[in-house]
């Protein structure tokens, strides 16, 4: 009898065991905590990543960055290429238990595009003229223009209707407390300590192997890589230029590159009195010697214009920045500036700008300081200030009150960099204007034909060099760190987690 | 500084006490790079030189350079101005009020003396770095504000000492015989109470102010927001800036550590040594 | 203990409370232009905050309706660090949390600091100089040297394989236990607070040690712990009331530099945030548990020694 039941309790405690291998949470450290889990209100990449666990779209990435379908079925689109039929999955479940359904669809469609609900990501839906339900699992989409590959532009995430009470929705709805996803993972507690528990979906409608991810904010950076190495987190999603031999040498943590899709630049305010003549800026953007501010930063390229070089979009006929400090002389001795020995002056004041950069854009410190250094030694002073992020949102988004401004912009897939450059683009705030260059960008969003987009862009890559709105800095190499104990992983290069049903950790 | 003004019963101290003579020292390097670097024609903006960062210690760089290639040790003696200057007006300011304040309250009693003290309680009451952060969050980060709020955050614990050793004295034989010659009052106050038998305390508790307006001015730098700003140094925002960059034994790294670890040991020495015995406070 | 005392000494409390709520009211409507032009949305709020603030209304009258809320628990509302939640929600929690890692740092200074004292009667002074010289160090400044040397070591160890890379073991980059422990042991050691809690425990023991009443308990035979003990409560509690100013302010620096979540973590980001009516319901709790700790301090030796009992009633 003995021997049975310690037979039964050692299998029993096998089994167990089995059981507990996947139950090793798998634990990512971010810089910061998302501050809202909406997709609809989606600002950083943080809150990007977790939406990728969380919530599906219609489309996905596969594993050749195509898309793929994710909630939809099977799909027709019109002949004349300005409607699509969209049939959805049967038996999808949303974490709490409902049906997804074609409501859901067409609910998210409407709030993204409801101006009062002020979404950061209506831009994503503006060509959808309209949304019909069908059926309950099939939706019918209206589209402004003709689209050439609509199944691109549906990767954004789909809300559950039920959740809501009309398609105005506010960031401080309580959904952002209790996240109701499709995603391989739901969302199970936001801890006292700016963690978040995330579970297995048991109902996703592919397999999922990871049982627990657990999101930690590390914001002191200096530990980020530490914990890697000591085991304490699985991944880092951004590792500094200045960890990176350490956890390149360490056996137990493997490295993927990322593409961002993001440069850094040093804005100038085109309206402001004395930046708004281009010889000023021209000669400000001669005095910057862009090698030498990245080298301390970490390892990166040079850019030209508002792609990066390894965009389709990038034209690399357009000659790359060289310090020249003859020509920026002669350029403000024209402007009307007089140079007295020590610092340029205009009637007798020293010229003076202000430089804002963001507190939460890592090394910018090193950056500005360095910055400030180079323009100091040619005689004109920069007086830096250092924003949080409510503060840069007042200050420069909605007052344009600055005059230099060190950031970067970060664009996914369809670098679509209208905001940014348009006369009428929301994100426009250095105040560029130049009426080809919007004709270019118009001609580009409504491309169907892929060639001449890349061709209207790459023009409109030369006209903004040529416009210096703003001095192109660079882009960075980025690494994520991945434990080795963390099987079957690939990385999407923009959103990390895209494929992270797959994973887990042995 | 008042170390530079010691009077023979003070020095005398310090001969017996080799200890403190080497702080004493020590200070008087520091205040003096602090009054000197107001002068200095050193320009910390355009010591960046992005191909000389992290050198160790050398010929040119005494104490190497940090990930920006700038000159740790002129940095070093940079900051000093943040601390010195300040530091001393916090000394005044507290002086100016706690002195006469803790003095009058001592030597009178009654109603005045419970009202002083309380107004001075009231004002213990609040934690001094809470307070002190408050006034640069609402009034601005500006250094000499800094400078005259801790001084007048500080002022309650001098007061108190001063209104501790003159309440003491006030009964004191010599006193009652000094008002039966019909010495005013104000003259028994200011020169025998506050002055010849208050005045090593009151050394005391100014130089552990300016102890800690030092380490007032480091933390603030160090935790960043308030404080001394890159690129101006302070030992503080020092201490945070190299830190991941290189081997923790790097002078870089290691120098601010030192520099200010010692300085405090040295200002707490001398404070001693100045104040007498514990037991005499 | 007479009725009287107890009365007395709770008036001193409250009025010492009420001032020092005032004072850090007053600091802030004695601003310079208005407190709403500093809030980074104020334009848009000042209406709203004109009347919950009550600008237009005299000094005292602002005064007395503070307090008369603030006796029912409403501190105001946060604007920017938590808008719209009101402060005393936000500040729950991580008050009780701070609290108890500020009576946790007092009890083990006062621990520490007599052992110290006891241990070291008779030794060379260099001991005593060691105390002082580690404990004087600025808590931000023992944080950074620990932090890093553990890291250091640990790192070290690890490297020549002499211990494993498991997960578990504990480091300060972790938030818990032992990130939390040893920001209670910074606050106990540093800003001088071992070295003064060791060099008044000196003092007293000194002072028992050559006492009357010791050398008669030795004479007839008694145990002498009781006796030192309880005359050692004394000295202890004044020191331990007086620190309790500077323990709060060690903790708020400490809470930062360590990214601990307790009252001062908040307070940082209300002053960099400008959210004053958060700061200043923070400020006011502190406030109220340094004098509450003035008061407990009071009251103990009140209680231990009888002398003072008859010596109170000016």
């Amino acid at each position: 009898m003995r021997r049975i039941l310690s037979i039964l309790a050692l299998t029993s405690l096998l089994l167990g065991m089995s059981t507990v291998a996947w139950a090793i949470p798998l634990r990512y450290a971010e810089d910061r905590a998302p501050a809202i889990v909406n997709p609809l209100f989606t600002t950083t990449m943080s809150e990007a990543r977790l939406d990728e666990l969380v919530f599906d779209g219609l489309y996905t990435d596969d594993m050749e960055l195509r898309s793929t379908p994710a909630l939809v079925d099977t799909a027709e689109v019109a002949e004349d290429r300005m409607s699509t039929t969209l049939h959805l999955k049967p038996d999808v479940q949303w974490h709490d238990g409902e049906p997804f359904t074609a409501d859901d669809v067409v609910f998210t469609i409407q709030a993204m595009q409801n101006p009062a609900t002020a979404s950061t990501e209506a831009g994503r839906v503006g060509w959808i003229k309209n949304a019909v339900k069908v059926d309950d699992h099939t939706v019918h989409l209206d589209f402004k223009r003709p689209e050439y590959a609509p199944e691109d532009k549906l990767h954004f995430k789909i809300l559950p209707a039920h959740e809501f009470d009309s398609t105005t929705v506010k960031r401080s709805n309580a959904f952002r407390n209790k996240p109701v996803g499709t995603g391989p993972f739901q969302v199970v507690s936001f801890n006292d300590d700016n963690s978040i528990t995330m579970q297995r979906n048991p109902n996703y409608f592919d397999p999922v192997k990871q049982d627990e991810i657990v999101m930690r904010e590390v914001a002191d950076k200096n530990y980020q890589a530490k914990l890697i190495i000591y085991q304490s987190i699985e991944a880092l999603v951004r590792v500094l230029p200045r960890d990176l031999a350490a956890l390149q040498a360490d056996r137990k943590v493997e490295m993927y590159p990322y593409q961002t899709n993001s440069w850094w630049y040093i804005g100038f305010n085109n309206d402001g009195a004395r930046l708004h003549d281009e010889r000023v800026r021209e000669a400000l953007r001669d005095m910057v010697d862009v090698e030498a501010l990245l080298k301390p930063i970490g390892t990166g390229e040079v850019v030209t214009g508002p792609f990066v070089p390894s965009s389709p979009f990038y034209n690399h006929d357009v000659p790359e920045q060289k310090v020249d400090i003859d020509k920026a002389t002669s350029l403000l001795t024209a402007a009307g500036y007089y140079y007295d020995g020590r610092q340029w002056t205009k009637n007798g004041k020293p010229l003076t700008f202000r430089l804002a950069a963001p507190e939460t854009l890592e090394t910018a410190q090193d950056v500005v300081i360095n910055l400030q250094a180079q323009f100091r030694k040619q005689g004109i002073t920069v007086q830096p200030e250092f924003l949080g992020v409510a503060e840069w949102k007042q200050r420069v988004w909605r007052d344009h009150d600055f005059d230099l401004i060190l950031s970067q912009w970060s664009f996914d897939r369809s670098e679509d960099i209208y905001e940014q450059f348009h006369s009428h683009g929301a994100r426009n705030f250095v105040g560029y204007s130049n009426r080809k260059v919007d004709a270019l960008l118009d001609e580009a969003r409504n491309a169907v034909d892929p060639q001449k987009k890349k061709e209207a862009l790459r023009q409109a890559h030369t006209l903004i060099a040529a416009d210096v709105p703003m001095v192109f800095l660079w882009t960075l190499d980025s690494y994520a760190a991945m434990s080795v104990r963390v099987k079957q992983v690939v990385v999407h290069p923009f959103y990390f987690f895209t494929w992270a049903k797959d994973w887990y950790v042995y | 500084m008042r170390a530079l003004a010691i009077p023979r019963r003070a020095e005398r101290l310090f001969r017996r006490n080799p200890a403190a003579t080497l702080a004493a020292l020590w200070l008087l390097v520091i205040v003096i790079m602090g009054l000197v670097a107001l002068l200095s024609r050193y320009d910390p903006i355009t010591d960046v030189h992005v191909g000389q960062a992290e050198l160790g210690p050398g010929p040119g760089h005494w104490l190497g350079t940090d990930h920006l290639g700038r000159d740790v040790l002129k940095r070093l003696a940079l900051a000093c101005q943040f601390f010195v200057a300040p530091g001393m007006l916090a000394c005044l300011v507290s002086a100016a009020i706690a002195i006469p304040a803790g003095a009058i309250a001592g030597f009178e009693g009654g109603w005045i003396e419970a009202g002083i003290r309380w107004v001075f309680t009231v004002v213990a009451s609040v934690p001094r770095f809470v307070l002190l952060l408050l006034v640069l969050s609402i009034y601005g980060d500006r250094l000499y504000l800094l400078a005259i709020a801790a001084g007048v955050a500080y002022a309650p614990t001098l007061a108190e000492a001063v209104f501790g050793r003159i309440e003491g004295l006030r009964s004191a034989e010599y006193v009652l015989a000094n008002r039966a010659y019909g010495v005013p009052s104000w003259r028994i106050l200011w020169v025998h109470l506050v002055w010849a038998a208050s005045r090593r305390l009151v050394a005391r508790h100014l130089v552990t102010l300016f102890g800690y307006y030092l380490v007032l001015e480091t933390t603030l730098s160090y935790i960043g927001g308030f404080g001394v700003q890159e690129p101006m140094p302070s030992w503080g925002n020092m201490l945070a800036f190299d830190w991941g960059y290189s081997a923790w034994y790097a002078p870089q790294v290691l120098a601010p550590v030192v520099v200010l670890w010692v300085t405090i040991v040295a200002i707490a020495w001398v404070a001693e040594t100045l104040g007498g015995e514990v037991a005499d406070a | 203990m007479s009725l009287r005392l107890v009365a007395h000494r709770l008036l001193v409390f409250a009025v010492t409370l009420m001032g020092a709520v005032g004072l850090v009211l007053l600091l802030l409507w004695l601003a310079p232009g208005d407190p709403i032009d500093l809030l980074p949305n104020g334009e848009e709020l000042r209406p709203v905050l004109t009347q919950q603030w009550e600008l237009d209304r005299p000094l005292p009258v602002r005064f007395v309706s503070y307090f008369g809320r603030a006796l029912h628990g409403d501190l105001g509302t946060s604007l920017a660090y938590r808008p719209g939640t009101p402060v005393a929600d936000v500040i729950a929690g991580p008050a009780m949390r701070s609290m108890v890692w500020l009576l946790t740092a007092l009890v083990l200074t006062m621990v520490w600091g007599t052992w110290l004292a006891w241990a070291s009667a008779g030794r060379p002074s260099w001991h005593r100089k060691l105390v002082q010289v580690a404990s004087i160090a600025p808590v931000f400044l023992l944080a950074h040297v620990s932090v890093n040397g553990i890291d250091v070591l640990t790192l070290s160890l690890v490297d020549r394989g002499i211990i494993p890379r498991p997960g578990w073991f504990p480091l300060p980059s972790e938030p818990g236990v032992f990130r939390t422990a040893l920001a209670i042991v910074l606050l106990a050691v540093g800003s001088g607070a071992l070295a003064e809690v060791r060099a008044e425990a000196e003092n007293a023991l000194v002072k028992i040690r050559g006492s009357g009443y010791i050398a008669a308990a030795r004479a007839r035979g008694e145990r002498l712990w009781p006796h030192v003990a309880h005359n050692l409560v004394g000295p202890l509690t004044t020191v331990a009331s007086s620190r309790a100013a500077f323990f709060v302010g060690g903790l708020v620096i400490l809470e930062k530099v360590l990214l601990l979540n307790g009252i001062g973590s908040i307070l940082w980001q209300a002053a960099v945030m400008r959210d004053y009516p958060l700061a200043l319901g923070i400020t006011v709790v502190l406030a109220s548990i340094v004098c509450l700790s003035r008061l407990l301090g009071d009251t103990v030796r009140l209680a231990f020694d009888p002398r003072l009992r008859a010596q109170v009633g000016r």
